[in-house]
């Protein structure tokens, strides 16, 4: 027995050492390309290697990418592209070799391992908003992929910085629009890109508005000629909100409005010494009687833009003309005294119609100073003025004060349903023993019962004839045209 | 007329377009002929490159908005009226045919030279003084036109007026607008601005009144300073002394809305004419069609209804079919001129033409003027049965203007009404108590209209104060 153990251990031994009966020996490589990590979307070959210093007759490889196992016959690469991730990678074969006559294995063997990732350049930025009205500004972003990276970014192209975190802050930066590029520090694509404004200042309105340019008539603010401008305004960027507000120019501590909203839609306004209009966000409203005619002022025009940024201007104007507001010549009407109807009488109604300043306007050469305006009248000679009145009123009686001291008279009216024209001459001749006075009639409108707490509407007429001597239209008189409503109160209301 | 000009851009450009123009007047068969005016060295030399700004400066009439054409429509044609500029209303006298003056079949009024706006747009002013200068005189001088072929035989160099003066007084066109539509106005509101913006008549008839207007000696005109600014320059402190003022205006009313209101279609057309014969040449405008610029003479008949602004011109007389013949203009056996609108696709057929004086330099056109056809009858009827017809590049589609120099008009006017033998208080009432009346004792204005209003007791005054 112990022969027979030692004649197989020899013959083992024999076997051995002429390799007939050797194991199997191989090493297998595995080599990644492209090295290092792979941008996603790029082709990667895996290639292997079995050497052995046997002769190969017989192989089986299998790849593995991670937990993915892909048997692949005898190929020696593979070239797939991944999805984004971490990746660790290698090969694993079953082999058989043949020295001389004698076939060994079958023997299996590994690769070594590679470790890679895959990788997306692609970077979102997280800010939901690009204006801001602040010089520090946070900037964040994620990588598409979800993978921890390293990133470089660049301000308005300056010097890249690196960083291992998903955000920069920036301060101190300038009005304007600035760029951020990000990419993936590893990345060989362009970088990502946000455009952003800051915007710390408040929008400028560019005022204009009536004004003589030639002449010396105009300094550059508003000098419209007449007592009427139209200003109007411009912003250098849109606004949200708009307000106004009107100051002395000669006394600069007295605010004549507060800040008045505006409409931001209606970028100008009329402005003149009466009624002014006002279009504020919540409808029309309107300055009454705040200007006056040969003084100065000033009008600030303010504005927040869409970031909240308050800006505004200024400028100033005046209005000038032939006249100040005390001696403006006008025309208009007053109701004097009103006595309701009663079922034995008719009520009344006394309307004063008064031309204030149109007898001395018409006289006086006060035009002198105020070139390049040449009307020059003679003495005033005609006024014609219509009043019309709602249905229910009725001319009872016109009366006719003196109106001009060395003139003769020569009134009359016509009457007609819901309107009394009068027609007033001044012609050579005796003067009226009466004063002169600036009422150019009484109209006396009687009514009914029915018209007992009613509001009809008065107004003078829009067609009216102002001439002088020589029949030509006396210039620049102010007709108030409106139509107002003239409350008759009831007998009860009257003490009647 | 065609001229040998010397190479620059602004010639270049307008001799293709003329090219093309004619080209298109060819195939249409108008009896006009396009060109390339010589005033156009003038402005070339001046500096001036661009065609399409001088065309801009040309046309230099605004429109009143719409808003205002109604309401000059509700007070002359209705008791009241809805705007503030009713002082420059209450100036305006609408003057209707009264058959009572002799029209030729062909005449032309007494004027003055064709002028030159250069590069401003200020036709409205030199339309306005070109009517004021020869409403002086006819009503002034008591000079008058004839029937001739040729418009400028009757150019009569005895009034130079300034445009210039008239020019600088253009309205603030952002307060008029404004106003119009301020809750708070109860009527629009004129005031002057002299940027140069273009104007219209319906303001500088109304100045012609209030401030005058001084000698073109006194405040020259400024034909190519390129501001865009009208100046004031007057060259004496005495030029005050030298203002002509007109008394009123004397108004034909647009003639499409005439129409529509069935005025007939003789009392509109002898309107024109006696207004032109009574009061001297009328101050008019039109919509200017892109072929008009390039006009050398003939018929003007637009081959394109593209339009490149406004303009203001002087209207001066008619033509009938003979002296449109003995022109070359249209062949010997016409009856007719075929008018194809391009604006509305009608056809129609003019047998009278309006002569129009330019204000761009005698070397423009046809020595300085122009024909167009004159609206026809059945023009007319069209525009009256359908709202349309009478077409913006007509001078009907706007209202025309001539002033009045009532001092001119002597005062005698019987105003002794109850006849017994003293003129006092007691005329004066019989006089208000036909006021609004067509009762023609009674209508002694100046002009007459037939119909008894302020005007006329205006009248009464005057002659009072007269015979006092």
């Amino acid at each position: 027995m112990k022969k027979f153990v030692l004649l197989f251990v020899l013959l083992l031994t024999l076997l051995l050492l002429t390799s007939c009966f050797k194991l199997s020996y191989a090493v297998l490589t595995l080599t990644v390309n492209p090295v290092g990590d792979i941008p996603a979307g790029t082709e990667v070959t895996f290639s292997w290697g079995l050497t052995s210093q046997d002769e190969l007759i017989a192989e089986d490889y299998t790849l593995h990418i991670g937990t993915v196992e892909v048997p692949l016959g005898d190929s020696t690469s593979y070239a797939t592209t991944l999805e984004t991730g971490d990746y660790e990678v290698w090969v694993t074969a079953n082999f058989q070799t043949r020295t001389g006559v004698f076939n060994k294995g079958p023997a299996s063997t590994e690769s070594n391992h590679e470790s890679f990732r895959v990788y997306s350049s692609g970077i979102d930025f997280l800010n939901a908003e690009n204006e801001y009205a602040t010089d520090k500004v946070t900037i964040e972003w994620e990588p598409v992929d979800g993978l921890t990276h390293s990133y470089i970014y660049s301000l308005d192209g300056a010097a890249g910085v690196e960083t291992a975190d998903c955000s920069a802050t920036f301060s101190g930066l300038s009005d304007g629009w600035h760029t951020l590029s990000v990419k993936i520090a590893e990345s060989g694509e362009l970088p990502a890109t946000f455009d952003f404004r800051v915007d710390t200042t408040g929008p400028s309105p560019m005022i204009y508005g009536s004004d003589r340019t030639a002449a010396n008539l105009a300094d550059g603010d508003i000098r419209p000629f007449g007592r009427y401008a139209y200003i109007g305004w411009e912003f250098n960027e849109p606004v949200s909100t708009v307000e106004i507000r009107f100051r002395d120019a000669e006394d600069l501590s007295v605010w004549l409005t507060d800040w008045i909203p505006w409409d931001p839609t209606v970028s100008g306004m009329l402005v003149n010494d009466e009624l002014v209009t006002l279009y504020t966000p919540d409808g029309i409203a309107y300055l009454d009687h705040i200007f006056e005619i040969g003084h100065s002022y000033l009008i600030y025009v303010s504005g927040y833009d869409e970031l909240g940024n308050w800006g505004y201007g200024y400028m100033t104007f005046r209005f000038d003309e032939r006249y100040d507001n005390s001696e403006k010549p006008e025309i208009y009407y007053f109701p004097n005294t009103i006595t309701p109807a009663s079922t034995d009488a008719s009520g009344t109604m006394e309307i004063y119609v008064v031309a204030p300043n149109v007898r001395d306007y018409a006289l006086e050469d006060i035009h002198d100073y105020y070139e390049p305006d040449t009307a020059r009248d003679a003495n005033l000679m005609y006024i014609q003025t219509t009043l019309s009145f709602d249905n229910g009123l009725e001319v009872e009686d016109v009366s006719f004060p003196d109106f001009m001291d060395d003139m003769k008279d020569l009134s009359g009216y016509v009457a007609d349903e819901g309107e009394v024209t009068l027609c007033r001459g001044f012609v050579n001749g005796e003067d009226e023993p009466e004063a002169q006075g600036d009422v150019l009639a009484v109209i006396t409108l009687k009514f009914g019962v029915d018209m007992n707490g009613e509001s009809p509407v008065i107004a003078i007429d829009n067609n009216y004839f102002i001439r002088d001597s020589n029949n030509r239209v006396i210039d620049g008189i102010v007709v108030d045209n409106f139509g107002y409503y003239v409350n008759i109160p009831a007998p009860e209301a009257a003490g009647m | 007329m065609a001229s040998a000009l010397f190479a620059g851009s602004l010639i270049d450009e307008a001799t293709q377009r003329a090219a093309e123009i004619n080209s298109k007047i060819a195939e249409l068969g108008l009896p006009w002929k396009a060109g390339v005016s010589e005033v156009l060295e003038e402005y070339e030399a001046a500096g001036i490159s661009s065609l399409d700004s001088l065309i801009n400066k040309w046309a230099g009439t605004r429109d009143l908005p719409e808003k205002a054409r109604k309401d000059m429509h509700n007070y002359f044609f209705n008791d009241s009226a809805t705007t503030r500029d009713a002082q420059l209303y209450s100036t305006e006298f609408l003057y209707f045919a009264m058959f009572d003056t002799p029209l030729p079949s062909s005449f032309i009024q007494i004027h003055t030279p064709v002028r030159d706006q250069g590069f401003h747009g200020t036709c409205w002013a030199f339309a306005t003084v070109a009517s004021f200068e020869s409403a002086l005189q006819v009503q002034k001088d008591g000079l008058t036109g004839e029937a001739t072929i040729f418009p400028w035989k009757l150019e009569e160099d005895n009034y130079d007026l300034s445009e210039q003066f008239v020019a600088f007084h253009d309205i603030d066109w952002d307060i008029y607008s404004e106003s119009w539509y301020d809750p708070l106005q109860s009527d629009a509101i004129i005031q002057d601005s002299n940027m140069d913006v273009g104007g219209n008549q319906h303001f500088s008839t109304y100045n012609s009144i209030r401030y005058g207007i001084p000698q073109e000696s006194d405040f020259p005109y400024s034909t190519f300073d390129l501001n865009p600014w009208i100046s004031w320059n007057p060259t004496n402190n005495s030029w005050e002394e030298n203002l002509i003022r007109s008394t009123k205006t004397v108004g034909i009313y647009y003639g499409d809305e005439l129409s529509w209101m069935n005025f007939p279609y003789q009392m509109y057309i002898n309107s024109i004419k006696e207004a032109i014969i009574k009061f001297g040449a009328l101050g008019v405008s039109f919509s200017v069609p892109a072929d008009f610029n390039y006009y050398v003479g003939g018929i003007y008949i637009p081959t394109t209804n593209q339009l490149t602004g406004g303009h203001a011109v002087t209207l001066v007389g008619w033509l009938d079919m003979d002296a449109v013949k003995e022109l070359g203009w249209v062949s010997s056996d016409a009856t007719s001129v075929e008018v194809y609108d391009p604006f509305t696709g009608l056809t129609w057929y003019a047998t009278e033409f309006w002569v129009i004086k330019n204000s761009w330099s005698p070397y423009w056109g046809w020595n300085g003027y122009y024909v167009v056809p004159m609206v026809s009858e059945e023009l007319y009827d069209i525009s009256a049965t359908y709202g349309f017809g009478i077409t913006p590049w007509m001078i009907e589609y706007r209202m025309m203007y001539v002033p009045l120099f009532e001092e001119n008009y002597a005062l005698t006017e019987d105003i002794d009404f109850n006849d017994d033998g003293d003129v006092d208080e007691a005329d004066y009432q019989l006089l208000m108590d036909h006021m609004f009346t067509y009762d023609s004792d009674y209508d002694i204005s100046i002009p007459r209209d037939g119909y008894v209003d302020h005007e006329d007791v205006t009248r009464f005054l005057m002659i009072w104060n007269d015979a006092d």
